[in-house]
C-alpha cells in the first residue's frame, strides 16, 4: 500500500506563542538518537518487515519530516532518519523537511540535501519583527533567508501568517514579494488561529491582545500570487506548477497516511471503513510501546469518511472525483446532496461537472459554511 | 393531634434575609430527615432555586417539636417565595398560616419588601413575631434593627427574637416564642369540609397533589370532594402530611396542612386560592381570598426548532400546575411558527419560566419582546386592549392609548437618594412622596409607567445603589401615552419576534439598543446584512453586519483531520438553534440579547 509517510520531530529550541503542537525545549543527545532509533524501528512495523505484523505492508509515497523543528536535530541525525525510514519503506520521489531560519545551518543543509530532501519548507510567518514580536515568535531576518536560498539547491517553501493584530495588506504583500523574489516557489499563508491552551489564547482572553475581525485583503493577495504564476493548489497553500506538495495532496485525496514519531497521525484502510492511530505524546512510553498496539485509535465508519472525504476534498480545485465517490460510498454524489448542491452551485461556491464536484476560489474562501450546508442536508446516509 | 398542638406558621422575608436558611435549621432540628441526606435550601427544590438562592415555589413541612413543658407540637411550616414578582403565591402561603416570622437581617435591616410583606401578612390577621436573623455576622446591628421595626413597621421591638439562622444560635428560643404566641387554629371540626387549595405539584405516577389547609372539618380517603369554582368532583385517594417527603395519614382535620391525591389529571380542575369541600355535605360559603391570577407581563414563548412545538405544548401543561400564576395560549409567528402568547407577573417569572421550560425540558426556546397591556381606544369609539404587538391596530385608527402605571415604594440610603432619584426620573417617574426613616435611609414613592420596569428597572436600581436600595411596587391604574410600534428588519425582513410597542420618545434609543445587540450575536453571513428598527416606513436606527471575507479552516493536514471534523460536526448541531429571517441565520442567543436590559 501506498501511503504518505510523515515523521513527527517533537523538538523546538523555544515554543511560540500561538503554537499549540507538541513540542518539547529542552533535550538530550541520547533521547534523540533513541527517538530516531524507534521512528526507523516503527518505520519497519509499517513495512511489515517485523514478524507479527498484520497490517499490509507499506510503501512510501512521500515523505515528510516536520514537527517541532527537524532543523534543531543534531548532526547525522536527520540523514540516519531518513536512510532508517527509507530502507524500511522505500525511497520516494519527494522527501520535504521543515525547517526555522536560525537552525537551517550551511551544515544542516548540506546533511539534508546529501539524506535526499528535494523540499525544504521554511517557517517564516512575517519578515516583519513587530508583527512576530506579536505572536512571540523569534523574528526572521531577511539576511538569513538569503543565505539559505545561495545554499539550498532544491525546492524551498515557505509559511506566513495572515491575520496577526497590527499587519496589514501591504505588510503581508511586501513578505509575498520579497520571497517570490528570493525564489521561493511555494508558499502557505494561513490565517492566525488562536488554539486554546497556548500563551496566545491566555493573552487574547485578558484582552491583551485583539483579534482583528479583517485582516490583509484576503483576495488582493491571492491576486497578486497569480500575477506571479503562482497557483492556488489548495485553500491556503500557493506553488509554481510542479511544485506543489504531493505529500500535503495526499491528505487532501483521502489517501492512506502513516505517521511517526510523538502525537504523530495515520489513517489506514481497513475493510470498508478507516482507523486512525495517534501515537502517545509521552516521550519514554513512545519509547518502548508498539506503535499499533499503544496508539489511541479512532474508527472511521462510512458516513465519518464521507464527511472527511468531501470536508478534505473540496479544500483543492480539483476537488472531489465522482468516481472515486462511486466507488468508496455506493452511490452518486448527486443523490446524496440533491437540491442542496444546485443551491450552492448558485451561490457560485461549487461546480458540478461529470467528473468531480469543485469548489471554486469563493467557494474555497467559504468552505466552512459550504460544508455545513452540505452536511446538513444530506438527504441519505453513508454506508455503515 | 388536637388544634390544640398544631401551629400553621411561614416565615417572611425580604430575598436574601435568610428564610430558606432558617427553614433548614427548622427541618435539622425535627430530625424528619437523616443527616446524611440534608442539604442547604432543601425546601426549594428546583434547581433554580438552589442556584439562584431564592425560593420560587412555595412548600410546606410539618415538623414535630416537643415543648419546654413536654407538650407535643406540630409545626407547620408554609415557606413562601420572596420576590416581588410572586406576592400572589406569599399571599396563598399567609392565607393557610395563623401566624408569621418576619425575618429581618441585622445587617441590612428593614427594606421595601419587608415592608410589603408584613402589610399582606398583618391583612390576612396572622400574629406577627419579628425575627431579627445573621447576628452572628460582624456588620449586625442588632439595635438599629430594633430601631427599624419599632419606626417602620410599627411592631413592638421587646418581643423580637434574636438568632442566627446560619449557626442556630436563637433558634431553640424562637420554637418557644412561637408556639406561646401564635394561636392554635380554631376551625369547627364537625362542620362541612372547608379546605384551602395554597399549592399544587405534579407528579406523573399519582396526578395531582393538591396541598391543602383543612379550616374545618375532615377529609379521608374514599370521600368524594367538591372544587368550589368548577363544581368538580373527585374520590379521594390518599391524604397526608410533609415530612419532606409525602407521609400517608388516615384523614387530614380541621387545623391541618397537608395534601391529597384524588385523581386528578387535569391541571385546570385545580385552581390555586380555590376552596375544597365533600359532595354529600358541602360548606354553604367558600374560603375567602381566591381570585384570578392577573398577569403583567406578556410574551411569546417558541421552540426554537419548529418541530419541538408539541414538547413545548406538554412543558406549558405541566409548568402551568406547578405555576398557578402562569397563564397562556396558542400564538402564531412569520419567523418562528407555532408558539404560545404568556402572561407572567414580572419579569423575574419570566425569566424563571423560561429558564424551568430549557433545563426541565430539555428545549431551546426564543421567547418574544415582553410588553404591558395596553388599553387602545379607537376613533370610533371602540376600546381595545392590546398586549401583543401583533394585534396593535392601524395607527390611522388610533384616537388615544393608554398604559399602566405603577407606585413603587423604594428604600434607599440616603447617600444614593441623587442617583435613585435621577433614574426614576429617566424611567418617566413622578416624584409622589418622600421621607426619611432615619438619618441614614430614605423612603421615595414614583408613580411610573410599568413598562419602564420591564427590562432594566431592578438592575440599574441596584447598580446605582451599590446594591442597597429595594423595591416593590403594585399597578395603580392607566394612564394616557403615546404608543408607536416598532420593527425590527434582518436584511430587510421584519423579525416579528422583535417587535414592540413603545412609549414613543423611547423608540429612537431602543431601536438602536436593539439593533446593537443584534449586531453582536448574529454571525457574519456571506453577504451584508443590514439591521434596522423602522417605526412605520421610517427608519429610526440602523446597524451593518459586514460580509465574511473568509470562512474556513486555514489548515487541515493529517494530525488535524478528526478535530477540524468534529468542530465540522459541532457547526452543523449549531446550525439547528438557528432561526432563518429570509436567508439570514439568527441564533437564539440573539432574540435573548435583543430584549435584555442595557449593560449597566
Amino acid at each position: 500500500m501506498r501511503c504518505g509517510v510523515y515523521v513527527h520531530i517533537p523538538y523546538c529550541s523555544r515554543k511560540c506563542d500561538y503554537c499549540a503542537f507538541h513540542s518539547i525545549t529542552h533535550w538530550t543527545a541520547l533521547a534523540e538518537h533513541a527517538l530516531i532509533d524507534k521512528i526507523v524501528s516503527d518505520a519497519m512495523v509499517f513495512s511489515n518487515r517485523e514478524a507479527g505484523s498484520a497490517a499490509p505492508p507499506v510503501e512510501a509515497k512521500t515523505l515528510y519530516i516536520g514537527g517541532g523543528t527537524p532543523s534543531t536535530l543534531g548532526p547525522g541525525q536527520l540523514a540516519r532518519l531518513i536512510s532508517g525510514v527509507t530502507a524500511a519503506l522505500g525511497r520516494p520521489e519527494e522527501i520535504t523537511c521543515e525547517a526555522n531560519p536560525e537552525s537551517a545551518t550551511a551544515k544542516f543543509l548540506a546533511e539534508a540535501g546529501e539524506a535526499g530532501v528535494t523540499r525544504l519548507s521554511i517557517g517564516v510567518q512575517s519578515l516583519f519583527p513587530r508583527l512576530c514580536t506579536v505572536i512571540g515568535r523569534r523574528p526572521t531576518h531577511v539576511k538569513e533567508l538569503e543565505r539559505i536560498r545561495s545554499e539550498w539547491q532544491g525546492v524551498l517553501a515557505a509559511d506566513l501568517i495572515i491575520g496577526i493584530p497590527g499587519q496589514t495588506t501591504d505588510d503581508l504583500m511586501a513578505d509575498v514579494t520579497q520571497l517570490v523574489e528570493m525564489g521561493f516557489s511555494h508558499l502557505s499563508i494561513y490565517d492566525l488561529s488562536v488554539e486554546s491552551d497556548t500563551p496566545l489564547a491566555r493573552r487574547v482572553a485578558s484582552g491583551r491582545v485583539v483579534i482583528p475581525e479583517d485582516g490583509p485583503d484576503w483576495p488582493a493577495v491571492c491576486t497578486t500570487l497569480a500575477r506571479f504564476g503562482f497557483v492556488r493548489y489548495e485553500v491556503s497553500n500557493f506553488a509554481l506548477p510542479g511544485h506543489e506538495s504531493q505529500h500535503n495532496l495526499g491528505y487532501w485525496r483521502s489517501e492512506p497516511y502513516v505517521g511517526l514519531g510523538p502525537s504523530a497521525v495515520s489513517t489506514l484502510p481497513v475493510g470498508d471503513g478507516a482507523r486512525r492511530l495517534v501515537q502517545t505524546t509521552d516521550h519514554a512510553r513512545f519509547l518502548c510501546t508498539h506503535p499499533f498496539h499503544d496508539a489511541e485509535v479512532e474508527v472511521l465508519d462510512g458516513a465519518t469518511l464521507l464527511t472527511e472525504f468531501l470536508m478534505l476534498g473540496l479544500r483543492i480545485p480539483e476537488g472531489v472525483s465522482l468516481r472515486r465517490f462511486r466507488s468508496k460510498f455506493g452511490g452518486e454524489l448527486a443523490e446524496f446532496f440533491g437540491r442542496c448542491l444546485t443551491d450552492l452551485e448558485k451561490h457560485g461556491m461549487l461546480v458540478l461537472d461529470e467528473h468531480a464536484l469543485r469548489p471554486t476560489a469563493r467557494g474555497m474562501d467559504m468552505l466552512n459554511g459550504t460544508l455545513v450546508d452540505l452536511l446538513s442536508n444530506a438527504t441519505r446516509g453513508a454506508p455503515g | 393531634m388536637k388544634q390544640s398542638q398544631i401551629r400553621n406558621f411561614c416565615i417572611i422575608a425580604h430575598i436574601d434575609h435568610g428564610k430558606s436558611t432558617l427553614a433548614d435549621r427548622f427541618i435539622q432540628r425535627a430530625k424528619i430527615i437523616a443527616e446524611r441526606e440534608f442539604k442547604d435550601q432543601i425546601l426549594d427544590s428546583m434547581d433554580i432555586e438552589r442556584e439562584r438562592g431564592i425560593t420560587i415555589k412555595s412548600q410546606a413541612v410539618s415538623l414535630p417539636y416537643t415543648g419546654e413543658d413536654g407538650t407535643a407540637y406540630e409545626l407547620n411550616l408554609v415557606d413562601t417565595p420572596g420576590h416581588v414578582d410572586f406576592s400572589y403565591e406569599v399571599s396563598r402561603a399567609i392565607s393557610s398560616c395563623d401566624g408569621a416570622l418576619l425575618l429581618v437581617d441585622a445587617t441590612q435591616g428593614v427594606e421595601a419588601q419587608t415592608v410589603s410583606n408584613l402589610y399582606l401578612a398583618t391583612d390576612h390577621d396572622l400574629e406577627i413575631i419579628p425575627v431579627i436573623n445573621k447576628i452572628d455576622l460582624a456588620a449586625a446591628d442588632i439595635e438599629r434593627a430594633k430601631e427599624e421595626i419599632e419606626s417602620d413597621l410599627g411592631l413592638d421591638a421587646e418581643s423580637a427574637v434574636s438568632i442566627s439562622a446560619k449557626t442556630g444560635e436563637g433558634v431553640p428560643e424562637l420554637l418557644e416564642v412561637l408556639v406561646k404566641q401564635i394561636p392554635a387554629p380554631s376551625g369547627v371540626v364537625d362542620a362541612p369540609l372547608r379546605a384551602l387549595i395554597f399549592d399544587s405539584h405534579y407528579d406523573p405516577y399519582r396526578g395531582v397533589i393538591v396541598h391543602l389547609r383543612v379550616f374545618d372539618g375532615s377529609l379521608r380517603p374514599g370521600d368524594e370532594i367538591l372544587v368550589w369554582s368548577s363544581r368538580a368532583r373527585h374520590k379521594v385517594e390518599e391524604t397526608g402530611q410533609f415530612r419532606i417527603v409525602l407521609v400517608e395519614t388516615d384523614e387530614l382535620h380541621a387545623g391541618d396542612v397537608g395534601y391529597m391525591i384524588a385523581g386528578i389529571k387535569t391541571i385546570s380542575d385545580i385552581r390555586v386560592g380555590d376552596t375544597i369541600t365533600t359532595a354529600v355535605n358541602p360548606c354553604a360559603e367558600p374560603l375567602p381570598g381566591f381570585r384570578d391570577v392577573k398577569p403583567v407581563v406578556f410574551s411569546s414563548i417558541y421552540p426554537v426548532d419548529a418541530n419541538d412545538y408539541d414538547e413545548l405544548a406538554v412543558a406549558m401543561d405541566k409548568l402551568k400546575l406547578n405555576d398557578a400564576s402562569l397563564v397562556y395560549e396558542k400564538d402564531s409567528s412569520a419567523a418562528l411558527g407555532f408558539g404560545f402568547r404568556c402572561g407572567f407577573l414580572g419579569m423575574l417569572h419570566l425569566e424563571v419560566v423560561q429558564e424551568r421550560i430549557e433545563r426541565e425540558f430539555n428545549l431551546s426556546i426564543v421567547l418574544t419582546a415582553p410588553s404591558v397591556k395596553y388599553q387602545v381606544t379607537l376613533t370610533d369609539g371602540t376600546e381595545i386592549d392590546v398586549d401583543n404587538p401583533e394585534i396593535y391596530p392601524d395607527p390611522g385608527t388610533i384616537d388615544s392609548a393608554q398604559e399602566p402605571y405603577i407606585r413603587a415604594d423604594i428604600l434607599t440610603p440616603s447617600v444614593y437618594l441623587g442617583n435613585v432619584m435621577a433614574l426614576c426620573l429617566e424611567k418617566r417617574g413622578i416624584q409622589q412622596n418622600m421621607h426619611y426613616l432615619d438619618e441614614r435611609r430614605v423612603q421615595i414613592v414614583y408613580e411610573m409607567p410599568l413598562t419602564e420596569v420591564l427590562f432594566d428597572f431592578y438592575d440599574k436600581l441596584k447598580t446605582v445603589s451599590r446594591g442597597y436600595a429595594s423595591f416593590d411596587y403594585e399597578i395603580i391604574d392607566y394612564r394616557p401615552t403615546v404608543l408607536v410600534k416598532l420593527d425590527i428588519l434582518v436584511n430587510g425582513k421584519p423579525l416579528d419576534a422583535l417587535s414592540q410597542l413603545v412609549f414613543r420618545e423611547n423608540a429612537a434609543g431602543r431601536a438602536r439598543q436593539i439593533c446593537r445587540r443584534l449586531k453582536e450575536e448574529i454571525p457574519r453571513h456571506q453577504f451584508k446584512i443590514p439591521l434596522q428598527g423602522a417605526v412605520g416606513s421610517t427608519i429610526i436606527a440602523r446597524e451593518t453586519i459586514n460580509a465574511l471575507r473568509k470562512d474556513v479552516t486555514a489548515k487541515c493536514y493529517g494530525g488535524d483531520i478528526s478535530r477540524k471534523r468534529k468542530l465540522l460536526e459541532k457547526q452543523k448541531k449549531g446550525k439547528k438553534r438557528m432561526k432563518l429571517v429570509g436567508n439570514v441565520e439568527v441564533p437564539q442567543s440573539a432574540f435573548l440579547s435583543a430584549l435584555k436590559s442595557d449593560d449597566v
